[in-house]
């Protein structure tokens, strides 16, 4: 089954180890493959990963953008068990994320660690004062 | 009972008293576990999960066990594949080997020529032979004595003889004797004499009666009355022409007997009493006394002195028995009139005729002086005088000369001399020779001359099959080459082991070199597993059959089964690449199995230590800290070589 993108123009994305930039045209495109891809909006850039799960999220989109994802895992569990050790109230999350590791669904992962970042985020929040209501 | 009214503050002091004794003992129990969730009823949900993230660490557990059998499944299918390889290139060097030495090599056979049914006969011995054929026969021994009776009655007057009583004569051939005594006084004659002279015998019957005698004796030797009548003649004859015989005197009348018989001047003798009558040759009496004549072969020389004195011969017997009594080996005798001498045998060679002063002896016996009587050979003897056999091998000729000439040959011992001179002259392993019956041999001594016979002699002599025509060389059977047949059989031995290597490759009782497929579970529920499938590595499989014998001894095969090595090779690289890859997938699920484990364990332990404001702070610290981690410093630089780096 292919995945549809939908491109705005000068939108771009990432396929396997190449970038791809849209014109100035909304643009339709179908891929099919075993390629990762990934859009731009589920992109985390280096300089944006300033919190502990959110240098999860890059290391979960490294292996999956990797020809070899294994030279990350080390990177990842290390990351994994600071935030364990941290907050194990996440640790329902990273089970969750271990298991869709570990079955290759990288994609579905790169989501649970989205609502990790949430969660992360309340609680930082709330160690900062910060409650928002 | 009297009522304790507790005041408030004592009940505020018991309050915090009991929830102080509470604490304690929960503080005491944590102490004691290190937990702070001990039971369910501690935090329900923080307990339960714990527990089941530990039930899982333990089912990943066993999951990772099976795992790792698989990965080393894939290992020994790893292990055997690089084995086979080795073994497929070794059997390359050996074919390549095969290649490079040469193919069956046809010898080539000398030229050769045999004779078959040749028939020539042995030599024959050296005949001397003299050439004038008139040397008669030995006249036997004679002596004539006149008696003189007196009277005519033709008695035997022995008193008128004056021959005593007792006289006796022995009449002797060599070999026997007999005695006669003069009985005249008629008293008996001695032991063993024979009587005669007894009154009124005649000399006829006395003759009749000694030769009687002479005849019982076996003395060979007759009287004989010549002539009947008046004065008598009587005649002492020797039987055979062989004999001397010897008249003896002895008795009382010894020195007057034989007088009075007229034998005493017969024949030869020292006295009257001893006398001997010899055979006599008329022709060897011709020859000067004295001359001798000697044949001389190799083994010697014969030599007889003619004459009448002691040790001369002067009859044909004295004659034959001096020659054979000789040290020259040859044969002594009269064929007819004619003297022949013959060699031993014809191996003894020649003999030659000499004397040592005149030449009545040569001339009377019909010798020539240095005379050389040569063996001989009937057939090559047939062989017209300068006919020639030539032998020609490669080109260059040898020629053999029949005859009677030096360097000719003329009897089977010369022909066999001169064809090992001819042999040796071409030299090599040339053979040039005749057998027993002149069969001829001739063999080239090397591989390029043809052999050639001719000549104006018959060739058929020397075999019946024998005739003009060149022969060539030949060329021999194929000879397989030895290095070849090494490399072939080094062949087969290598596909062998490759079969049995492919069989050994298991483990666990999986063999991904024989078919076997492997599935590798990697989850619990086995929704996500691998397969990878097994494939056919013996020598069968590979496509290699085992050659048959001498098949490398053609370049074609070596080519085919080279070829076949090679697809072989490309074959068992492709699936070791795809073993490789499967490998590696196993081995990172593999790893990330095990951390997982790790994960789940840490998890379990630590979800029953949960603290949301703890939880923030420490999450707020682990920020700060990571900015400066090597954690981050470390996904800093991988996400630089990632495509992030285009993105950015």
């Amino acid at each position: 089954m292919a995945l549809k993108v939908e491109l705005k123009p000068g939108e771009r994305f990432i396929l396997g180890d190449s970038v791809i930039t849209n014109d100035d045209q909304r643009t339709k495109l179908f891929i099919e493959g075993t390629v990762p891809i990934l859009r731009s909006k589920d992109i985390m850039r280096m300089e944006d990963a300033d919190t502990p799960c959110k240098k999860i999220y890059l290391a979960v989109q490294m292996m999956y953008l990797a020809k070899d994802p294994k030279l990350h895992h080390s990177t990842y569990f290390k990351l994994i068990s600071d935030v364990q050790n941290a907050a194990p109230s996440l640790f329902p999350h990273i089970d969750n994320l271990n298991n869709e590791i570990l079955t290759g669904a990288y994609y579905k992962g790169l989501k649970i660690v989205k609502a990790m970042i949430s969660d992360e985020e309340e609680l930082l929040n709330n160690a900062l004062g910060r409650t928002g209501i | 009972m009297t009522d304790i009214i507790l005041s408030s503050g004592v009940r505020g002091n018991l309050l915090s008293l009991q929830n102080t004794a509470n604490l304690l003992e929960r503080t005491q129990e944590r102490l004691a576990t290190g937990l702070k969730v001990n039971s369910a009823l501690d935090d329900p949900t923080a307990f339960f999960t714990s527990a089941s993230l530990n039930n899982r660490a333990a089912d990943l557990s066993r999951l990772l066990d099976s795992i790792s059998l698989g990965v080393q499944t894939l290992e020994a299918a790893d292990v055997g594949i690089k084995a086979i390889t080795d073994l497929l290139e070794t059997a390359q060097a050996s074919a390549r080997q095969a290649l490079q030495a040469p193919g069956p090599l046809s010898p080539a056979v000398a030229a050769s020529i045999t004779g078959t049914g040749a028939a020539i006969a042995a030599d024959a011995a050296a005949v001397a032979t003299g050439s004038i054929t008139n040397v008669a026969a030995d006249t036997a021994a004679v002596g004539t004595g006149t008696v003189v009776t007196g009277g005519d009655a033709l008695e035997l007057d022995v008193t008128n003889l004056n021959i005593a009583d007792g006289t006796t004569i022995t009449i002797s051939d060599g070999t026997t004797s007999r005695t006669f005594e003069f009985d005249t006084a008629g008293d008996g004659v001695g032991a063993g004499n024979f009587g005669i002279g007894a009154t009124n015998q005649t000399l006829a019957q006395a003759i009749t009666a000694i030769n009687g005698e002479l005849s019982t004796a076996t003395v060979n030797a007759t009287f004989t009355d010549v002539d009947g009548g008046g004065d008598s003649q009587i005649q002492l004859q020797a039987s055979n022409a062989t004999d001397s015989i010897q008249i003896t005197a002895g008795g009382a009348g010894s020195a007057t007997v034989l007088a009075a018989l007229g034998l005493d001047a017969i024949g030869s003798g020292p006295d009257a009493t001893d006398r001997t009558i010899a055979p006599t040759n008329a022709t060897l009496d011709g020859i000067t006394a004295g001359e001798t004549l000697t044949f001389t072969t190799a083994a010697g020389s014969s030599t007889v002195t003619f004459g009448t004195g002691a040790g001369q011969s002067n009859t044909r017997a004295e004659l034959l028995a001096a020659l054979n009594g000789g040290a020259s080996g040859a044969t002594f005798a009269f064929n007819g009139n004619t003297l022949e001498a013959t060699g031993a045998n014809a191996a003894a060679g020649d003999i030659t005729v000499a004397v040592t002063s005149g030449a009545s002896a040569l001339s009377t016996l019909g010798f020539t002086s240095g005379a050389v009587s040569t063996t001989t050979n009937a057939t090559l003897g047939a062989i017209t005088q300068g006919q020639t056999l030539t032998i020609d091998i490669g080109g260059t000729t040898e020629t053999v000369t029949f005859g009677s000439g030096a360097n000719e040959v003329n009897t089977l011992a010369e022909f066999n001399t001169r064809l090992a001179a001819i042999q040796t002259s071409f030299g090599g392993s040339t053979v040039v020779s005749a057998d027993a019956d002149g069969n001829l041999t001739v063999t080239a001594n090397n591989t390029i001359g043809s052999v050639t016979l001719g000549g104006t002699a018959p060739l058929t002599t020397f075999g019946t099959n024998l005739n003009t025509t060149a022969v060539a060389p030949t060329t021999g059977t194929p000879v397989n080459n030895v290095i070849r047949e090494r490399a072939e059989a080094d062949y087969n031995t290598l596909l062998t082991q490759v079969t049995e290597l492919a069989r050994d490759a298991r483990f666990n009782g999986n063999n991904l070199l024989q078919n076997d497929n492997l599935t590798i579970f990697f989850n619990e529920n086995s929704t996500s597993s691998l397969t990878i499938s097994g494939v056919d590595f013996d020598a069968n499989g590979l496509g290699l059959t085992s050659q048959a014998a001498g098949s490398f001894q053609t370049n074609a095969n070596i080519d085919t089964a080279l070829e076949g090595l090679e697809a072989a090779i490309i074959q068992i690289r492709t699936q070791a690449g795809t073993f490789g890859s499967n490998l590696s997938v196993v081995e990172t699920r593999q790893q990330f199995t095990s951390s997982l484990i790790q994960t789940l364990e840490t998890g379990g332990a630590d979800l029953v230590l949960a603290d949301i404001n703890e939880e923030g702070a420490n999450l707020l610290a682990l920020q700060t800290r990571q900015q400066l981690s090597s954690t981050a410093l470390s996904l800093a630089s991988q996400a630089d070589q990632n495509v992030l780096r285009l993105f950015g």
